[in-house]
This record gives C-alpha cells, sequence and structure tokens, in this order.
C-alpha cells in the first residue's frame, strides 16, 4: 500500500478546489483512504491521517470515525502521536462520549510520565474536556502535580484544578492544602494561575473568604467584597490607591482601571469612592480609543439607576457620545440618555434627541422615537411643549414610530382642549406640501376633521393667525386621498375627516357629497364602505347627521406604558387628562338618554337601534375601531341612534368581528349572579354583569336572547333606556335573528356608567317579528343585583 | 529573535509549501497578520509603536524573569484575572472559513457549527469603524480583525472586555514570534501549531503564563521532542524505499 499523502499536500491540493461540489469530492475520497488505512490498523501514519482528519473537521466535514484513532495515538510511546491525539481528542470528542473512559486511564499514565511535556498535554486536555467522572478519577494526580517543583507542571496543574473545581465542587476540599504555598510562589505563571485557582474557590466557597483578606488581589477583592461591609471598607484604601495610581497611556493600564470600576461597583464601596468610579469612566468617554468608550458607557449604564446624581454630572460627555462614528457606541449612549432624562434637563435633553433623531441611522429611529414619547409623556413640562415634542417626532421621523403613536397622539390632543386650534393649525402647516410621513397625516387629518372649524377661523392666540379658507383645507384632505403614498389607513383618515367637516364647515357641503359619492365606487374596499356609509348618511338620514358628527369627548386614558404611579410620582403632568372628566358636551348624553325614553314611552315612529359604533363615522380603519374599543367612558356619538336597516344588511361580518373582539372589559366577571331580565312569550333575555377594572362606575351587561318557541323569531331588535343620572352605550347585537328551539342566543353588550353608584334600572323595548307578525313589548328591569351599580 | 532556519519544522518546511496551486482566498491569506499587529491603533492610541509596544511594560520585565515583587509585570501586581470563563475562541478569515476553534465548555458537533455560522455572520457584518465588543446570546463577544483573520472570543458577562483584548494581541504576537511575521496561510497549512501555541498559552480560558518568551520556549522543546520521533523513522523509510 503506498505511503498516503502528506497533511501539507492534502491541504494545498484542497486548496486548488475551485468550488463546493470538487472540495466534497476531494474529501470523500481521501476520507475512505483513511477509513481503509485506520481498518488496517496502520501504526505508522495513523498519527498524520488524524491530522488531516482534523483539518477536514475545521472544513466542516465528519470526523468522528476519527475518535478511537485519536486514543491509539495517545497510547503510542511517540511524543508526535500523543501530540495530535491529544489535539484530537481536544477537538472531536465532547464530554458526553464513552470514549472517555478509555482515555481515563491514558491521561493518568501519561499524568505520571517522565516528559513535563507529556505531562502537560495530558493536564492541559483534562483541563479542556474532562468529564466530571474524569475529574473525580484524576483529581488525586492533578493534586500531585500541583505540589511538585516543576513551575511548569504546577501553572498547568493550577488551571486543572480550576476545571476540576468547576465541574465537581465537593472536590475543592483536596486541593486546599496545596493552597496554602501557592500563594508565596515566585513564578509568575504560577503565581497567576494560582491566583484564578483562588479566585474560583473563593467564589464557591463563603468559608474560604476568612483566609484571604489580606490577598491584594482585585478580582478577589470584588468576591470578597460582595455582601461583606467590614471587608469593603477595608478595601477601600487599596482601591482608592490603584485607581488613582495606575498608568492609563496604554490599554493594560486602562484595563485594570476598568476591572478596578467594575470592583468598585460590586463590593459595598463608601459613596466617594463610588464617584471616582463613575468619573474614571466619565474620562474613559472621552477616551480616543472607542472600546474603551464602549465599556465606560455599558458601565454607566449599569450603575445609573444606583449612581444617578455621579452619573447625571457626566451628562454632556455622554450626550457627545451620540455623535459618535461607532454604532455600538451610538446606542449605548442613546439608552443612557434617554435613563439620565428627567424633569429639570427634559428640554435640554429633548433638543439633543431630537436632533439625534434626525441625524441618525434608520436602525436607532424606532426605537429613540419611542423613547422620546415615553420621556416625554413622563416629564413634559407643559402640554403644549408635549405636543410640539411628538409633531417634531413625527415630522422628522414618522415613517419609523410605532402603530400606537398616532391614536396616543389623537389622545392627548383630544384631552388638551385648549390647544386645538394651535394644534390643528400646527398639524396643517406641517402636512401643507408633504404627505408622506404617514403617521403625521393620519394625525393631521383627524384633528382637522375635529377641528376644521377652529382651523377656518383662524383663532390662536399663540400662533400667528393664518388665513385659511374651507376650500383650502378640503383641497389638502382631497390630495391626500389622491396621493400615492398615502395608505388605505391614511385615506380612510381622510375621507372620515372630509365627512366630519360637513357639519363643521357651512358653504362646502356639496362639495364633501361630491367626494363622498366619488369614493363610493373606490376599489379599496374599506374606504368604499365608509364612503357607501356617508352617502346613505347624507341622503336618507341627514337629520341625524350632525349628532352623528359631534365632537370626540374627552378619552379616557388606556394606561399602555405600565402603571400610573409613574404619572403620579414625577407630579409634573397636570393629572388632569388623566382622570375620567365628564366630556366637555355634558348635557348632550342625557338629553339623548331622554329622547330615548320619550322613545320608548310610546313614541315609537323611528325603529331604534343602537349599533351605532359600527355606523359611527369616525370609525376610519382599524386605529380608530381600536380607539374607540378602547373608551370605557360612554360619550353621546357613541348611544347615538342609528337606523337599524343599515348597520345590519350593508355591514360586512368583518367590521363587526372587529368590534366585537374588542377587548371592552379587563376583568372577567367577578361573581356577579346574572339575571333574568325579561321572559315571555317564549323569548328570553338574561342579563349577566362585568365591572370594568379601569373605571369602576363601568358595568358592562351582556344580553343573551334565546328563544324556546318552534319558530324563529326575526328583525329581532333590542333597545333600553336608562334614568338621566346613567349613560348607556349598545354594542351592536350579534344577529337579528333569534333561533327556535332554543339552538342559539343574540347576544348585545351594553356598557352603562353609572358614576353616582346608584341603583340601576332600566327599560327595555323590544321588536321583532314572529310568526307573521310584528311583536313589540315594553318591559322595566329593576332586579339587578346589588354588586352591578355598588 | 528566532530566524527562519533555527525553527523547528518537522513535518516539512512550510515556507516551501505554501501557495502552490490555485485557491479562493489565497491573496488575502499571504497578507501579513502581523501589519495589523504592530501598530493596534484602537488598543492603545498613541502609545502603540513597535513591536512590544503594548507590552513593553509587562513582558519585558516578566521575561526578565525577576522574581522580587518590587519589579513584578503590572498584571501580576494588579492581580488582574485574565478570565472569568471563556466559553470559546474563533480564528476565521474575511471569507468566512474557519480556522481555528477552541471550545472551553463541552457543546455538541451541531451546536458548534450553529454558534460558529452564526458569529461569524454576525462578526463579518460590522463595519471597521465599529468597536470591538458585541453583545450576542448571553455572551460577550471581543474581536479583532489582523490582516484578513479575525480573532473572536465569547466571554461571560462580568468579564473584562479590555483584557480579553489584550489577550487575543498577545495571542498574535505569540503566533507572529514563531512564525516569524505571521499570515493566514501559516495558519491554515500549519493550524496544528496554532492550536499547540494556544494550549500553551490559554487552558481551560485561563492564561497560563504571563511570558510569551516562556511559552515560545516549551513550544519549542515540545518541538524538538517530535523532531526526535521523526528522524529515524524518516531513515527508516528512506531505506524502505530504497
Amino acid at each position: 500500500m503506498p505511503a498516503p499523502i502528506r497533511l501539507r499536500e492534502l491541504i494545498r491540493t484542497i486548496r486548488t478546489a475551485r468550488t463546493q461540489a470538487e472540495e466534497r469530492e476531494m474529501i470523500q475520497k481521501e476520507c475512505a483512504a483513511i477509513r481503509s488505512s485506520f481498518r488496517e490498523e496502520d501504526n505508522t501514519y495513523r498519527c498524520r491521517n488524524v491530522a488531516k482528519l482534523l483539518y477536514m473537521h475545521m472544513l466542516g466535514y465528519p470526523a468522528h470515525f476519527g475518535q478511537l484513532e485519536c486514543l491509539k495515538l495517545i497510547a503510542s510511546q511517540k511524543f508526535t502521536d500523543k501530540r495530535i491525539g491529544y489535539l484530537g481528542a481536544m477537538l472531536l470528542l465532547d464530554e458526553r462520549q464513552d470514549v472517555h473512559l478509555l482515555m481515563t486511564n491514558c491521561i493518568k499514565n501519561d499524568l505520571n510520565h517522565s516528559t513535563q511535556y507529556v505531562q502537560g498535554l495530558a493536564l492541559c486536555t483534562l483541563g479542556c474536556m474532562g468529564s466530571s467522572e474524569m475529574c473525580r478519577d484524576l483529581a488525586g494526580e492533578v493534586e500531585k502535580l500541583l505540589k511538585t517543583s516543576n513551575s511548569y507542571l504546577r501553572k498547568k496543574a493550577a488551571l486543572c484544578a480550576v476545571h476540576v473545581i468547576r465541574k465537581v465542587p465537593e472536590l475543592m476540599e483536596m486541593f486546599l492544602p496545596a493552597t496554602k504555598n501557592l500563594l508565596n510562589e515566585k513564578n509568575h505563571g504560577v503565581l497567576h494561575t494560582s491566583v484564578v485557582l483562588l479566585t474560583e474557590m473563593c467564589e464557591r466557597s463563603p468559608d474560604m473568604l476568612a483566609h484571604f483578606r489580606k490577598v491584594r488581589i482585585l478580582r478577589l477583592l470584588r468576591i470578597l467584597g460582595r455582601n461583606d461591609d467590614d471587608s469593603s471598607e477595608a478595601m477601600n484604601d487599596i482601591l482608592a490607591q490603584v485607581a488613582t495610581n495606575t498608568e492609563t497611556s496604554k490599554n493594560v493600564g486602562n484595563a485594570i482601571l476598568y476591572e478596578t470600576v467594575l470592583t468598585i461597583m460590586d463590593i459595598k464601596s463608601e459613596s466617594g469612592l463610588r464617584v471616582l468610579a463613575i468619573n474614571i469612566l466619565g474620562r474613559f468617554l472621552l477616551n480616543n480609543d472607542k472600546n474603551i468608550r464602549y465599556v465606560a458607557l455599558t458601565s454607566l449604564l449599569k450603575t445609573v439607576q444606583t449612581d444617578h446624581n455621579a452619573v447625571q454630572r457626566h451628562r454632556s460627555t455622554i450626550v457627545d457620545c451620540l455623535k459618535d462614528l461607532d454604532v455600538s457606541i451610538k446606542r449605548r449612549a442613546m439608552e443612557l440618555s434617554f435613563a439620565l432624562v428627567n424633569g429639570n434637563n427634559i428640554r435640554g435633553m429633548m433638543k439633543e434627541l431630537l436632533y439625534f433623531l434626525d441625524s441618525c441611522e434608520p436602525e436607532f429611529k424606532a426605537d429613540c422615537a419611542s423613547g422620546i414619547f415615553l420621556a416625554a409623556e413622563k416629564y413634559a413640562p407643559s402640554k403644549r411643549w408635549h405636543i410640539d415634542t411628538i409633531m417634531r417626532v413625527l415630522t422628522t421621523a414618522g415613517s419609523y414610530v410605532r402603530d400606537d403613536a398616532v391614536p396616543n397622539l389623537i389622545q392627548l390632543i383630544t384631552n388638551s382642549v385648549e390647544m386645538h386650534a394651535y394644534t390643528v393649525q400646527r398639524l396643517y402647516k406641517a402636512i401643507l406640501g408633504d404627505y408622506s410621513q404617514q403617521p403625521l397625516v393620519q394625525v393631521a387629518a383627524w384633528c382637522i376633521g375635529e377641528y376644521g372649524d377652529l382651523l377656518v377661523s383662524g383663532q390662536c392666540e399663540e400662533e400667528e393667525p393664518i388665513q385659511v379658507t374651507e376650500d383650502e383645507v378640503l383641497d389638502i384632505l382631497e390630495s391626500v386621498l389622491i396621493s400615492n403614498m398615502s395608505t388605505s389607513v391614511t385615506r380612510g383618515y381622510a375621507l372620515t375627516a372630509i365627512m366630519k367637516l360637513s357639519t363643521r364647515f357651512t358653504c362646502t357641503v356639496n362639495r364633501i357629497k361630491k367626494v363622498v359619492s366619488i369614493y363610493g365606487s373606490s376599489i379599496d374596499v374599506e374606504l368604499q364602505q365608509r364612503a357607501v356609509e356617508y352617502n346613505a348618511l347624507f341622503k336618507k338620514y341627514d337629520h341625524m347627521r350632525s349628532a352623528l358628527l359631534e365632537r370626540m369627548p374627552v378619552m379616557e386614558k388606556v394606561t399602555t406604558n405600565g402603571p400610573t404611579e409613574i404619572v403620579q410620582t414625577n407630579g409634573e403632568t397636570e393629572p388632569a387628562p388623566l382622570e375620567t372628566k365628564p366630556p366637555p358636551s355634558g348635557p348632550q348624553p342625557t338629553s339623548q338618554a331622554n329622547d330615548l325614553l320619550d322613545l320608548l314611552g310610546g313614541n315609537d315612529i323611528t325603529p331604534v337601534i343602537p349599533t351605532a359604533p359600527t355606523s359611527k363615522p369616525a370609525s376610519a380603519g382599524g386605529e380608530l375601531l381600536d380607539l374607540l374599543g378602547d373608551i370605557n367612558l360612554t360619550g353621546a356619538p357613541a348611544a347615538a341612534p342609528a337606523p337599524a336597516s343599515v348597520p345590519q344588511i350593508s355591514q360586512p361580518p368583518f367590521l363587526l368581528d372587529g368590534l366585537s373582539s374588542q377587548p371592552l372589559f379587563n376583568d372577567i366577571a367577578t361573581g356577579i349572579p346574572s339575571i333574568t331580565a325579561y321572559s315571555k312569550n317564549g323569548l328570553k333575555i338574561e342579563f349577566t354583569f362585568e365591572r370594568s377594572n379601569t373605571n369602576p362606575s363601568v358595568t358592562v351587561i351582556t344580553i343573551q336572547a334565546s328563544n324556546s318557541t318552534e319558530l324563529d323569531m326575526t328583525d329581532f331588535v333590542f333597545q333600553a333606556a336608562v334614568p338621566k343620572t346613567f349613560q348607556l352605550q349598545l354594542l351592536s347585537p350579534s344577529s337579528s335573528i333569534v333561533p327556535a328551539f332554543n339552538t342559539g342566543t343574540i347576544t348585545q353588550v351594553i356598557k352603562v356608567l353609572n358614576p353616582q353608584k346608584q341603583q340601576l334600572r332600566m327599560r327595555i323595548k323590544l321588536t321583532y317579528n314572529h310568526k307573521g307578525s310584528a311583536m313589540q313589548d315594553l318591559a322595566e328591569v329593576n332586579n339587578f343585583p346589588p354588586q352591578s351599580w355598588q | 529573535m528566532r530566524s527562519r532556519g533555527s525553527r523547528p519544522l518537522p513535518q516539512g518546511s512550510r515556507p516551501r509549501n505554501r501557495g502552490a496551486g490555485a485557491c479562493w482566498p489565497r491573496e488575502a491569506a499571504r497578507s501579513r497578520v502581523s501589519k495589523t499587529l504592530c501598530p493596534p491603533p484602537a488598543l492603545s492610541g498613541a502609545a502603540a509603536c513597535g513591536e512590544s509596544g503594548v507590552w513593553e511594560g509587562i513582558v519585558s520585565r516578566s521575561e526578565s524573569g525577576c522574581p522580587a515583587s518590587g519589579c513584578r509585570p503590572a498584571l501580576s501586581e494588579a492581580g488582574l484575572r485574565w478570565e472569568s470563563q471563556m466559553r470559546f475562541m474563533l480564528l476565521f478569515s474575511r471569507q468566512g472559513k474557519l480556522r481555528l476553534q477552541k471550545w472551553y465548555l463541552a457543546t455538541s458537533d451541531k451546536e458548534r457549527k450553529k454558534m460558529v455560522r452564526e458569529l461569524m455572520q454576525v462578526v463579518l457584518a460590522r463595519k471597521p469603524k465599529m468597536c470591538s465588543f458585541l453583545e450576542w446570546r448571553d455572551l460577550k463577544v471581543v474581536y479583532k480583525r489582523y490582516a484578513s483573520l479575525y480573532f473572536c472570543c465569547a466571554i461571560e458577562g462580568q468579564d473584562n472586555e479590555l483584557i480579553t483584548l489584550e489577550l487575543i494581541h498577545r495571542y498574535v504576537e505569540l503566533l507572529d514570534k514563531y512564525f516569524g511575521s505571521v499570515c493566514e496561510l501559516d495558519i491554515i497549512f500549519n493550524f496544528e501549531k496554532a492550536y499547540f501555541i494556544l494550549d500553551e498559552f490559554l487552558m481551560g480560558g485561563d492564561v497560563q503564563d504571563t511570558s510569551k518568551k516562556s511559552v515560545l520556549k516549551a513550544i519549542e522543546q515540545a518541538d524538538l521532542l517530535q523532531e526526535e520521533d521523526e528522524s529515524p523513522r524518516s531513515v527508516l523509510e528512506e531505506m524502505g524505499l530504497a
């Protein structure tokens, strides 16, 4: 059999391969040769073959069939064989392999070998991949070598002992006597490895601490100082010395300083020392070396919570790091900057962060924008500043903000009643000629729709008044509708805004009608649906249009960004908009409830079904539906009556689904018993109750209507009215047919706002067709369980 | 300083062997790792000049073997621990070819491959201006590029990144001294030597010796032992062939 090719020859050949396939072919060929050589138990070339196998293994090819050969090499007498054998063992075997048992014996022999390099190989292998069984079996030999006079072996034995202790901690006892002398070592290598060993031991055993109090070693100090006041105090001086005396012109010096800082942070240091440490990090920030700046920022981030004031002193340096070229440093600097924002520096910091937002790479924008939103919400010095800031974000990084930014801003604007005129002007100016930032355009469209009258009247004290005509406003909304940069959602906002303006503008109603009817044939289903609904509103139900398009009430704060106490602790935001206050259009809902009561009193000319939310014009796109779903405070528009036929026939089911899937209430029934509100002629209506936990004065009632007769009840309409002190919102029913034989139910959700916690009373009116005749009934429900209103 | 001639190269001399035939990353592989080794600008800023720039204060003193506590090397004096637990060290080329892998924690072959592939992608995607550290999975990764080769260490949360960078640099210095102006091809063709040096320098992720001299001496001696093995056999071989 010819001698197999040499390792270097093989490497060179493999490197000539031009494609992956060619390389694979070469390697398969060689592997076959190596396998057959292994089978023939060839001793001469085993070493060469294993070495070649290791090369192929590095290229990613399987080499497990060489595992046993490695063991054979280790058992060989030749040093070359052992060297490659041990190397192969470290690379090819991992801990779980059974071959380990066989290896233990070889290693044991080699640990007692006469040549230190063979002993070294054995120690190194044991210290690298020794399993716990191996460690147990060989710990004795390692301990012996730890006491030898040969420093080459002693340093290796110390590190090997570290591995043994990591694997089998209870073996630590065995090494204790040997460590006594290790600290008096003169040889640097041994001294260093001994420190590693002692550190490992101390980390594992708190009992050992007493022995090593005097050791002047930083890492050791750090572990010793954890949770130990006495030793921490003793170390303060030493650390202060190291911190002030270390040469920092070289990286090693900085590495030592860094370790010192970590130590100071870790032990219970006195505050002066901690400030010193933070100042070291502050100096690091000015270093030319980006790596040092990076570790400084990382460490400051870790400590900013505990040593806030000390870190605050380096604020300007940290903010300067926002301009760094390195993105990793920029990111840290950004995180740290946000951590440093507080009520006192908010204006200055936001200026820097907004500038950063403007100039930074796209990957930062989303995080930076939401960071700014959060900080602004927490520390805004005034509402106007808050609105300005959010608007700045939307104009500079509009397309990067997260989805919830739009409803959040709308909510903020709605709740700042005195800012409406100002805001709508600013937004109008912002979108003049630039519709590219979708979230901005959406907010602007919403506000223009809502406050268009304020815009046209030009009443604004803070801004210099602008002259805008109604047509100009409509022009801009129409161009948003047309623009190919607008998304479907944005168009929905624009169309709804135009619709709302029909009640706010005086002389452009015809133009609005035209626009709305054009979009009745839009290919965008969502838009078309809206347009058709609005069109119907113009044509059939024009008398209700103004009530439906009423201004939105103040919205209740939805706590999405953590618990409310965050807001309270700052004391800088006015709590007013966050609390539930009666909407500005206060009298409205009660008067409508009155109307309804009147209606119920016998005046039944208009068939009324309170399916208002779905046909409500404000529902432009999913976002707004979400918004509505989140309103716990029932305002007038929601309860406003709307025609029964329109929603039930023309509403595609998905819209209803979208609504009924809203999280209307946050807690599942907390044990409020349900009642039977009505039971007559086979029709039974049950009420189940839930109390909202965001607003305790809201009771959510789910009605279930079932039919025990043998025929379906069709065109079923449920209506309800409550006394003036309550407010009521009826959501749309699940269907209008109550199937016969109790085979199904209609469910409908009623929300009752009961701010004075009075006893609940309700009048209900039922109309349906049964057995070919129209049925109608009135009833009063007085048996509400006390838990449902108290 | 060792000269090329005196270096033991038992399995055929490296300079003759390397570089023959076409190969993909040949040009890159030839460039001297030590080119970037001499001035490590990121390491020491202004202080870096000459081969021992960074190490002057430490290495020369420790190599002088002065045992008195007064002139201990700076690192030992401060008692700085090199690592708490290094997880692994990788060497790979700019083309994403693995050149060396050392694992200090038992990891299955499959997992190793996955981690190597993933980490290579992350590191190779970094721009030159970026700093040498990154957080990856639950580890901190410290990497540095020397010519066409990336040296990459994964360490744990408590570890000192700066010192890991020094450690990488020292390993490169060791390779450079051993091979004499080392380049990627040296490491490809003599990968086992690179492993031997690493194992003599680090064990379980901890530094065994702060002195370059003693590491290289041990390697040299072991190489000599290997030569003793080989020489009688090669005579026999020749006779057999004759």
